[in-house]
């Protein structure tokens, strides 16, 4: 195995965590490679000199900081109506409220109540006539009904002889 | 309460992870301020422990990619961890104090996920199922960092070594 291979064995070798083949397979190695041997011993030196890095205590000023924290109210955040999520709807409530305070605030309100009435008539009265024209329209179709279907029982299709 | 059990883990994680001991005051306050902020976030479900980790070791990273931490010094060494240890443990050796100097220094060059993966196994003594859970990361990818992290530091070791062996005694 090459010393490539090997490096990635050499902490679960330290931590005692490989099974008897993985490990006679290190030891085999270790033993013929100074380079991985050397490795190794220094790999352990390092994790016991980490082992013994001490905590150390918070400093009196810190935990005064800390303390002080709690002590401040958090601000109100409006930051969610930046979410990309609600800007249709924010357009949408905008031009909403535009339209009616464009209506409310107007002095010629009466004026354009008419204007509305106005229109509402005509468009109503332009869909009754669309409903009467299609209605005559049925009634035509349906006088032409019996002798469309009469028309195409009695057509020949293989010009056979009526003797 | 919670300043009380675990403003001394944030504290000591954020200064093993930067090696500066203001900068580590300073992203002790900011990480409590984001833990209560957060804290209406916190699944019941989940070990507080772990959740807390968790919350520091994401801005601790943050704070390392905004700040590239790797450029600066780890200086602080000789001033808070040897006088720290002085205190707890006065029959240290000064082979294992050089060593630790060394390794001190030495974390500065390994990339933010291998060097929290590193510290919280080595240096804080933590479960590899438990370090998984706090990165996010599987069982793997964290066991494969702990091993980068420590091949890389042995050889900062060994070159550190050799060069004090080189040099002529004065």
């Amino acid at each position: 195995m090459k010393c490539r291979q090997i490096e990635k064995f050499l902490s679960p070798y330290l931590e005692n965590e490989l099974n008897q083949e993985e490990k006679a397979l290190v030891e085999n190695h270790i033993e013929k490679c100074p380079k991985c041997s050397g490795l190794l011993s220094y790999m352990r030196e390092a994790k016991d000199s980490m082992a013994k890095i001490p905590e150390i205590d918070v400093s009196p000023s810190l935990m005064k900081r800390l303390y002080k924290i709690p002590n401040k109210k958090p601000k109100r955040s409006f930051r969610f109506l930046l979410k990309p999520s609600l800007q249709p709807i924010l357009a949408a409530a905008t031009v909403l409220i535009t339209v009616i305070s464009l209506y409310s605030l107007n002095p010629d309100r009466e004026q354009i109540n008419k204007f509305i009435n106005q229109k509402i008539h005509i468009g109503y009265s332009k869909a009754e006539r669309l409903y009467a024209r299609a209605e005559s329209l049925t009634n035509t179709l349906a006088g032409y009904k019996e002798n469309i279907l009469f028309s195409i029982k009695n057509i020949d299709f293989f010009w056979e002889k009526n003797d | 309460m919670l300043i009380d059990t675990y403003s001394k883990k944030i504290f000591n994680l954020a200064y093993q992870f930067t090696g500066s001991y203001e900068t580590s005051e300073d992203l002790t306050q900011e990480i409590f301020i984001k833990v209560y902020n957060s804290l209406h976030k916190y699944d019941c479900s989940r070990n507080f422990n772990s959740w807390i980790a968790t919350l520091s070791r994401n801005y601790l990273i943050d704070h390392y990619r905004k700040t590239k931490l790797e450029k600066k010094k780890r200086t602080d060494f000789n001033e808070h961890i040897l006088d720290s240890e002085s205190k707890t443990d006065p029959e240290e050796n000064i082979i294992k104090k050089q060593n630790q100097k060394i390794i001190w220094e030495g974390i500065r060059s390994l990339n933010p996920d291998v060097r929290m993966a590193v510290i919280l196994r080595d240096i804080q003594g933590k479960k590899y199922e438990d370090i998984a859970e706090i990165m996010s990361s599987p069982l793997g990818t964290v066991k494969s960092r702990v091993n980068r992290g420590r091949i890389k530091l042995a050889k900062i070791l060994k070159k550190e070594k050799e060069n004090k062996n080189e040099m002529p005694a004065n």
